[in-house]
């Protein structure tokens, strides 16, 4: 029954409130920052390498532990944020990715740098789901998908300032500072995030639906973890939720790992140098994330799932598998590349599919888990492709992502569609 | 049966009103589907309205939740009430249930509609919780679903 105004939840708000706008630019920066203390570290690599010493096997360890992290950090602040609510752990992962990205700064030697990612990567695991928990209850049904998709658009900008720093601020700190300073400098610098916190603690409504869930006493008894794998019902979805994003991310990483060298052998020096193809993916990236969101919105879920999913494969096809068809006319494969951008545009799909799955006792414990287990995983990928890639080729590693992606979206069709789904107390 | 479109609003808002006016005696007030913001509904819930002879008789509001649906409103025109379509409509929920795979139905009516109650009861839903309401009692039920 509709209820009166005295007890609506902020999902009841057909339009944003300032509330709304609060929550979404805390969730959406807390994202952005995120995406940008674990992509820092690969931009300041050349200059810590001087400066340190660090070996390549020390270097595939510290980018092979600070991703193992984040599936940890991942599972272990989402379910702390269904006991402990979603404004609190939004505040804490934020918190400790700064705090790790400040202890990069100090490091001395490889120990203490492995150290501080590891801590950084347990803060970046954190942040994702339970902002995207926080959108997905206090935004309504109606407009979720879009909210959600405009807090994914956070990551493109977030790597997009990264090498900012990377490229730019740090010669610039070594040449006032010395070698030594400047890539500390940036470390130093990107832990002021962490004010943040400030504002989410004054101003950051907590996530309505969680307290009355909290309140109505029919929190999880056996502990989250339990719940989610004794309820045949619950279990089941996850399974299914689990995969989605277990094909996704690989679609995504054997995508992203080794593009750019496959790229800089393939093109013409002068397109490969200019970037023109990493700024042709991200602008179709950042277009794709929002377009999700409202196909997701109008057509429901899956459709939008599939329908990027697709054009990601397609995108993705022609420039591994058809590359000579299509390789003389430097504009198509552009055109390609930007396929590959927008269709990447599916990952907007998780928040809100994983919201609308699970039910609040459980839902931060279940998105933090799938999310971030998929991608931690994601550490064997570099050897995947290398062994497919002495075989086949990089085109032939670099494609399976393609029929990873044409999978997940195949794959979301056993998921139901979970458009216009109530956040409540359940 | 086809889903309700905004042009259908005052259609809907008819027919909720003459289905609850018999209940307005007994309660001592309006029912609250009689005030309820159709519009809304319509952009918002899963409508799904009975034709009978190409009239409409009966309608179906549903709330889809992570792990149940919700049954917001089952309606019957008063002179089509008693011949199974209010039957027919809530077997229409269960299914869009499991099409959702979910495994549960609710619903929350007045312990005053006492012949609403008693159908639910022959359906297999059972009562969860009574709690006051409104100077009456609302009763809280719900179905699992065999899946």
């Amino acid at each position: 029954m509709v209820r009166g105004p005295a007890t609506s939840f902020l999902n009841e708000s057909e339009h944003p409130t300032r509330q709304h706008w609060v929550i979404l630019g805390m969730c959406w920066s807390g994202w952005l920052f995120d995406f940008y203390d674990l992509m820092l570290f690969s931009f300041l690599l050349v200059p810590i390498q001087q400066s340190l010493g660090v070996s390549e096997t020390a270097l595939a360890l510290l980018l092979g532990t600070s991703l193992a992290a984040t599936a940890l950090g991942g599972i272990a602040f989402g379910a702390l944020a269904d006991r402990f609510g979603r404004r609190s752990v939004l505040s804490w992962t934020i918190l400790v990715y700064s705090l790790g990205t400040f202890l990069c700064g100090m490091s001395g030697g490889v120990g203490s740098l492995l150290i501080a990612r590891i801590v950084t990567g347990l803060g970046v695991g954190g942040e994702w789901a339970t902002g995207q928990t926080l959108i997905g209850e206090t935004f309504s049904p109606q407009t979720r998908a879009r909210y959600a998709a405009l807090m994914q658009t956070g990551a493109p900008l977030g790597i997009a300032l990264a090498a900012l720093m990377g490229g730019f601020a740090a010669p610039a700190f070594a040449n006032q500072l010395g070698p030594d300073w400047g890539w500390r400098a940036c470390f130093f610098l990107s832990a002021l995030p962490a004010l943040m916190v400030v504002v989410i603690r004054s101003s950051m409504p907590e996530s309505d639906v969680w307290l009355a869930q909290r309140a109505s006493g029919h929190a999880a008894e056996r502990g989250r973890f339990a719940e989610l794998l004794s309820d045949p019902a619950l279990r089941r979805k996850f399974g299914l939720a689990l995969l989605l994003a277990l094909t996704g991310m690989s679609a995504y990483w054997f995508t992203y790992t080794w593009l750019p060298k496959y790229l800089y052998d393939q093109l013409s020096l002068s397109m490969a140098k200019s970037g023109a193809w990493l700024l042709v993916t991200q602008a179709g990236g950042f277009l794709g994330y929002l377009g999700f969101g409202v196909v997701a919105d109008r057509l429901g879920r899956r459709i939008a799932y599939s329908g990027f999913s697709l054009v990601w494969a397609i995108g993705l096809l022609a420039v591994t598998l058809f590359w000579g068809a299509i390789a003389a006319w430097p504009a198509l494969t552009l055109a390609f590349m930007f396929l590959v951008g927008i269709g990447t545009g599916s990952f907007s799909g998780y928040g809100p599919i994983f919201t609308e799955l699970f039910p609040t006792r459980v839902r931060n414990t279940a998105m933090g888990t799938a999310f971030n287990l998929a991608r931690g995983v994601q550490f064997v990928t570099p050897f995947a492709i290398a062994r497919i890639a002495t075989r086949y080729g990089l085109a032939g590693g670099i494609s399976l992502a393609a029929f990873f992606a044409l999978f997940t979206g195949a794959w979301v069709w056993l998921l139901p569609e979970t458009r216009g789904t109530k956040v409540s107390a359940d | 049966m086809r889903p309700a479109v905004a042009a259908d609003a005052p259609s809907v808002r008819a027919l909720v009103r003459a289905a609850y006016a018999k209940w307005i005696p007994r309660i001592g007030r309006e029912p609250r589907p009689m005030t309820a913001d159709y519009e809304r509904a319509i952009r918002e819930h899963e409508l799904t309205l009975l034709f009978v002879d190409g009239e409409l008789a009966a309608l179906l509001e549903l709330v889809p939740h992570a792990d149940h649906v919700f049954i917001e409103n089952v309606a019957v025109l008063p002179e089509r009430q008693g011949q199974g379509l209010g039957r027919r409509l809530l077997a229409h929920a269960e299914d869009q249930a499991r099409r959702r795979d979910l495994d549960e139905v609710r619903l929350e009516t007045n312990a005053a509609m006492n012949t609403n109650v008693a159908l639910y009861r022959s359906l297999g839903y059972r009562v969860d919780r009574e709690e006051p309401y409104l100077g009456g009692r609302a009763i809280h039920m719900s179905k699992r679903l065999e899946t």
